[in-house]
């Protein structure tokens, strides 16, 4: 099963303030932490996380820096500003309210008559 | 035989092209690229087969530039600003360079004997001729240096600006002497109202060019402009 793309774009931003909340991190290591833990059912085209990434860094909610790894490659590494963790918790509660919206629905609703 | 580093500087160049791209987007890109791809070959794929699944996971030159268009909408602008910019320093450059080349011509015109309304003509046709002249350079020079690899990387090196900064102020400096140093000489070899009709002529037969230059140029635009519509129409 694949993810619509609308709901992919939807989740891009708190899917990416979540990873890097945990600590900085790079484009390649972000879609391949995604796609690990839906177990490659959220799948976009790797070269959209890109944008997604410069737009948050002009909100200023994460920022960049141009770091060597350890194998000698040249890798953009991105960081969580203050603002971004506030925006990330705002976020969480606007989805919980959705998913617990949706939940309720789903489940059996109770007959009462 | 397939070479990966040369696959993967002409997709570069592609998504160069594109020109909502910067340059350190394309670099960020590539290291993406170049991680998929030692991922893909420690698969035992082979270094072929690695560069196009990696390209396609990464998407198409044109859809890449599409989502980066929504975020660099400054960057189409500002590069073709400085387009506009560099085209008005190449012309205001050849103009005072032909300027006084041609005062250098009637210098040496007025010492070889020539005099009068001649040499007003003399220096017009002069100073028209060095214009097409070195505009016809400038263009054979850039096409000579943008075609060689490696010249963007070049120009970005310190040095390199270093140089051709100094080079420009020089030559500015040796333009700006020399309109002043030719007619200073002219004038100490003719009479006040002989150097009054060499610039009766010039301002004469300057009137011609300043009224065939932009015509020349509306033309060249509504050139442009029908080619555009055409465009539009298929």
């Amino acid at each position: 099963m694949a993810i619509s793309k609308d709901l992919v774009a939807a989740s891009a931003t708190p899917l990416v303030l979540t990873i890097l909340s945990k600590g900085e991190n790079y484009g390649y290591a972000i879609i391949k932490r995604v796609r690990e833990l839906s177990k490659g059912q959220m799948q976009w085209t790797d070269g959209m996380l890109y944008p997604v990434l410069h737009r948050l860094e002009e909100q200023k909610l994460i920022q960049s820096k141009w770091r060597e790894s350890e194998t000698g490659r040249k890798r953009k590494y991105y960081k969580i500003k203050k603002e971004g963790t506030k925006v990330l918790k705002e976020q969480q509660k606007q989805w919980k309210v959705v998913y617990s919206t949706l939940r309720q629905l789903w489940e059996k609703e109770p007959c009462l008559t | 035989m397939f070479d990966l580093n040369e696959q993967i500087i002409k997709w570069r160049s592609n998504l160069a092209q594109s020109q909502t791209l910067g340059s350190s987007d394309i670099d960020e890109l590539e290291s993406h690229l170049r991680e998929e791809i030692e991922h893909l070959t420690g698969l035992k794929l082979s270094d072929e087969e690695a560069f196009w699944v990696a390209n396609h996971r990464l998407g198409s030159t044109d859809s890449l530039s599409t989502e980066y268009e929504k975020i660099n909408s400054g960057l189409k602008f500002r590069r073709r600003l400085s387009l506009m910019i560099t085209g008005i320093l190449a012309y205001l450059l050849a103009t005072y360079f032909a300027i006084a080349a041609s005062k250098g011509c009637i210098w040496l015109a007025a010492t070889g004997g020539i005099r009068g309304y001649e040499l007003g003509i003399i220096g017009f046709v002069s100073q028209i001729l060095t214009l097409v002249a070195t505009f016809f350079f400038g263009y054979f020079i850039c096409k000579l240096i943008l075609h060689r690899p490696g010249f963007r990387k070049q120009i970005n090196q310190l040095t390199t600006r270093f140089f051709l900064l100094t080079s420009l102020l020089v030559f500015l400096i040796i333009i700006t002497v020399s309109r002043i140093f030719f007619p200073v000489m002219s004038v100490r070899i003719m009479s006040a109202q002989e150097y009054g009709q060499v610039a009766w002529a010039l301002a004469y037969t300057k009137l011609l060019w300043s009224v065939l230059l932009p015509a020349l140029l509306v033309m060249l635009l509504i050139k442009l402009r029908k080619s555009d519509l055409h465009e539009v129409d298929a």
